[in-house]
């Protein structure tokens, strides 16, 4: 989990293993053994080796021992989940945003969208906390929600599908400024139909992230096309004036789809293969899974 | 003025503007320090860059001529990470003070590094937003320094440090090029840079742009000031709090000494005799803090609190902190001078170790005031000493080594907020090993293969990187015939020394024994400086006392000497530290002489060319050391580097 940076619709709340690890032992590629950072929350001795190795995919050494800051069980939880017909894709776009920036402190602001014009969002939003806290949070935020429009629940146990990706090879990560996700819901649609797959949309859309999951049938040639099609749309709403706001990066496809659609325009590319070249001069460490191909 | 930056000055006024270029020697002075007045160092030039082109064609400068350059936010740093180069650049960032854009939607703002913390969150309010590192220096530090220090502050607890609220950033690497670290949105692809980055200290690059996260403003805000009669009691409480599975805003502790000073500064008002008080501050949605508030209340009572006072309108609470927040400034007017550390220890061990300070600090008759962040375990303590008494500055430097000490030993850190810099990095072998330190190194490599990007902070030793760029030189044919060895030193050799970083003799004692030898020449020492830059290994021109030598002795050497001596070409090339020549990136001084703190070089590695004495010649010792007085240099022998023939 660490070497590949995963993390699931917490995210919005904690972070990502980068964000919770406090020391790291590592091997690197020429035998040394070495560790950075500590058994500490709070600590700024030395460069944050662990912040480097968390999502290297294994390129730059080998992990074997991680330290990690640990949050207390919350008492209660509670979903409250929202459902947006197809032709209201605006309210549920309003209600992550509305969720993502109330001060009702979610763990967790999820959108879910198995794809097609025809198919209905969810918005889903954990909030964890004491018995009394959530039941109120809860009522706030079915309220919030239902604003826009949305059809909402409260549960105490998570709706189907919650932080599970669809059945799928490829998987498309776009990453995006919360601002832009009706444009980006656009973009992944009209790349589908530019191309002819019709994309499963989920994932923790108010920390502005969102996977489209490609169908397990569809070929390497569409889901490369995809790919670019959708890099292209969404370039347009990624960069605004103070700079990046986004990208589109495979996280999973055959090898064939992932060499082709590597992307070159990875901010700070050529720092990160400075990195890589000093750690790994030989490109030993499994060579392939470098950002940016290679 | 050197002749290299005195050759940079037109280019720099081309650049900035000839008003942002500052040379006089007295307004320099205005930059000699940062936060941490101890460690002093005038900067060559001063350059004040209005935009990222211009930081960027500064860099390049810089690069191109081989002079080391720092960056500077606000100068409130505390361990001297910007304290700034004797012969180099201080690019002081405080011009670039504009907020770019603010999106309330995806709470994200885009600043410039020279904005102030404050200023953001200022920007943010209208839109229920804010930002939520807060350091104690907020009002006047810089965001760019905040990302330099991955700064925390008291709220830190449940919000996470910098790192945790900087989601992209636009920076001008060492070679002067503008680059994008991270995407904006905090969600990365390939490799974490942003985060290696944040924290670097000024070592890998300047920040020139600030992609923030802001959060929404809590609902509801409580804070309890809540006395006890020890620091032990109020360490159980911290740990009751946390065990309970509250997870407040902020947990402060001040104890009795903090507390007298801090009445005597602000008159805040604590509760009078309090051996400690303990400020609780939970945050969040009205629903949950009501519950939280009373499980806090009761356990703060359960560990013995004799007063709990409770405050949730913001000008009350203002009172309170403000108390907190002037601790540092208020031990200043109980005594002349003090030390601040910065340790960390795991909040289990927070009593044995407030125990041991006290130990200390009875033992060696130095008080020590403690004012701490106690949730998260990072101690302040202020070793409180007077410079006018002999000796007292000593053994407060003892005090707050043996204080670090204490904290390692229970698994804890150096440092938990106010980065290693120059002040700290002696202390950064007792943390990690060689090995550790190496692989930091590898990213400083990767980065700023020159180290001409605000060298000699954090790292005792520097390491040098890849290839060196210029003429490729064979090693001193002395060096190959076993006749001489290179060896390496440093400065600041004492603890107690009160100089900055550059102000000690340039080699001890070898001046002297050449003068009195003057006309022989036939001592067995020869010696020359040379500096390491990003050109290669050179004798320093016209540095090193082996001229006093004159004459044909000169005319000898400098055909020996004053060319450079040995390659430093750590790429696949000799390694200089012993075995393992085919071994990547070997730095002078590595295995035999790692972990002395006495090369914490402020600029840059210096080496020296010795020729092997005869045997029986006398080693430089206390005799050699030149005058004493305030820039005294203490024992500074030679660490040999035998170079494999």
């Amino acid at each position: 989990m660490v070497a590949t940076g995963t993390a699931g619709p917490r995210r919005f709340r904690y972070g990502a293993p980068r964000d919770l690890l406090i020391g790291i032992t590592v091997v690197r590629a020429d035998g040394v053994v070495a560790q950075a950072g500590g058994k500490v929350v709070k600590n700024v001795a030395g460069y944050d080796l662990g912040k480097l190795f968390a999502g290297s995919r294994g390129t730059l050494g080998v992990i074997t021992e991680a330290a990690f800051r640990l949050h207390p069980l919350p008492a209660a939880v509670a979903w409250v989940t929202a459902e947006f017909g197809p032709a209201e894709r605006a309210g549920a776009v309003t209600a992550v945003a509305a969720a993502a920036g109330s001060p009702l402190v979610p763990s967790a602001v999820e959108l879910d969208w198995p794809g097609g014009s025809q198919r209905p969002l969810r918005v889903g939003v954990l909030l964890e906390g004491t018995g009394p806290g959530v039941a109120e949070r809860a009522k706030q935020m079915s309220e919030l929600l239902a604003a826009p429009g949305g059809a909402t629940s409260v549960a105490e146990t998570a709706p189907a599908r919650w932080g599970a990706l669809p059945p799928s090879v490829t998987v498309v990560r776009v990453s995006f400024w919360v601002s832009a996700l009706g444009p980006v819901l656009d973009a992944v649609v009209a790349a589908g139909a530019d191309t002819g797959v019709r994309p499963a949309v989920s994932g923790p859309a108010g920390a502005g992230a969102l996977y489209a999951c490609l169908d397990p049938g569809t070929s390497d040639e569409d889901a490369v096309r995809f790919v670019s099609a959708l890099r292209e749309r969404v370039a347009g709403t990624a960069l605004g004036a103070g700079g990046p706001r986004g990208g589109v990066v495979v996280l999973t496809a055959p090898p064939a789809v992932l060499t082709a659609t590597s992307d070159r325009t990875v901010p700070g590319l050529a720092l990160m293969r400075a990195v890589r070249d000093q750690f790994d001069p030989d490109h030993r460490m499994f060579p392939g899974r470098f950002a940016g191909g290679g | 003025m050197a002749a290299t930056i005195q050759a940079l000055v037109p280019r720099m006024r081309d650049i900035c503007g000839a008003g942002n270029v500052i040379t006089d020697p007295l307004e320099l002075r205005t930059y000699e320090c940062d936060g941490l007045t101890s460690h002093r160092c005038v900067p060559a030039l001063v350059v004040l860059p209005g935009s990222a082109a211009e930081v960027a064609a500064v860099v390049s400068a810089c690069a191109g001529a081989g002079v080391p350059f720092v960056a500077r936010g606000s100068g409130t740093g505390l361990s001297g990470g910007a304290l700034p180069h004797e012969s180099g650049v201080l690019i002081v960032m405080s011009r670039m003070r504009a907020i770019v854009e603010i999106d309330p939607v995806s709470r994200r703002a885009v600043v410039e590094p020279g904005v102030t913390n404050l200023a953001v969150s200022k920007a943010a309010a209208p839109f229920g937003l804010f930002y939520a590192p807060d350091p104690s220096s907020q009002v006047v530090c810089s965001v760019g320094g905040n990302v330099a220090e991955n700064s925390g502050g008291a709220h830190c607890l449940k919000n996470g440090f910098t790192v945790h609220h900087v989601t992209g950033l636009e920076i001008v690497t060492p070679s002067g090029e503008l680059t994008w670290l991270g995407d904006g949105t905090g969600i990365c692809s390939g490799y974490d840079l942003l985060g290696a980055f944040t924290g670097s200290e000024g070592t890998l690059g300047i920040v020139t742009k600030i992609v923030v996260k802001l959060m929404p403003v809590p609902e509801v805000v409580h804070l309890l000031l809540v006395a006890y009669g020890s620091t032990a009691e109020g360490g159980r409480a911290v740990s009751d709090i946390i065990a309970a599975g509250v997870l407040p805003a902020a947990i402060e502790m001040m104890d009795a000494l903090a507390i007298e000073a801090a009445e005597e500064a602000v008159h805040c008002n604590y509760p009078a005799g309090a051996g400690a008080v303990l400020l609780v501050e939970l945050d969040g949605p009205a629903a949950e803090v009501e519950a939280e508030l009373s499980t806090v209340r009761s356990l703060c009572e359960a560990a013995g609190a004799t007063e709990i006072q409770a405050a949730d309108d913001p000008a009350e609470r203002a009172g309170i902190w403000a108390g907190r927040k002037s601790a540092f400034a208020a031990v200043g007017r109980i005594s002349p001078a003090y030390i601040v550390q910065d340790g960390v220890v795991p909040r289990t061990s927070l009593g044995a170790v407030l125990a041991r300070i006290a130990e200390l600090s009875a033992e060696a008759g130095i008080r020590v005031a403690n004012v701490f962040h106690a949730g998260d375990g990072n101690l302040h303590p202020l070793v409180l000493y007077d410079d006018n008494v002999p000796g007292q500055a000593e053994a407060a430097e003892k005090v707050s080594g043996a204080i670090l000490d204490a904290c390692l030993e229970r698994g804890g850190s150096i440092t938990g907020e106010h980065g290693v810099g120059v002040d700290k990095s002696r202390y950064m072998p007792r943390m990690f090993g060689a090995d550790d330190l190496d692989t930091m190194q590898l990213v400083r490599c990767a980065f700023d293969p020159a180290g001409l990007c605000n060298p000699g902070k954090i790292f005792p030793t520097p390491r040098l990187c890849g290839e060196v760029p210029g003429r490729r030189r064979p090693p001193h044919p002395a060096v190959v015939a076993g006749q001489a060895e290179i060896f390496l030193y440093g400065h600041r050799t004492v603890v107690a020394s009160r100089g900055p970083p550059g102000s000690c003799r340039r080699l001890p004692g070898a001046g002297r024994r050449h003068r009195r030898r003057r006309g022989g020449g036939s001592g067995p020492l020869v010696r020359r400086l040379a500096v390491v830059d990003r050109r290669g290994f050179r004798a320093l021109a016209g540095g090193g006392r082996g001229r006093a030598r004159g004459g044909a002795a000169r005319r000898r050497d400098r055909a020996r000497l004053g060319r450079p001596a040995v390659t430093l070409r750590p790429g696949r090339g000799p390694a200089l530290d012993g075995p393992g020549s085919g071994a990547r990136g070997r730095r002078p001084g590595g295995a035999g002489a790692g972990g002395r703190d006495d090369r914490a070089a402020g600029r840059g590695v210096r080496l020296g060319l010795r020729f092997r004495p005869a045997a029986g010649a006398r080693r430089p010792g206390r005799g050699d050391r030149g005058r004493g007085g305030r820039y005294r240099h203490g024992r500074a022998a030679a660490v040999p580097l035998r170079c494999p023939a």
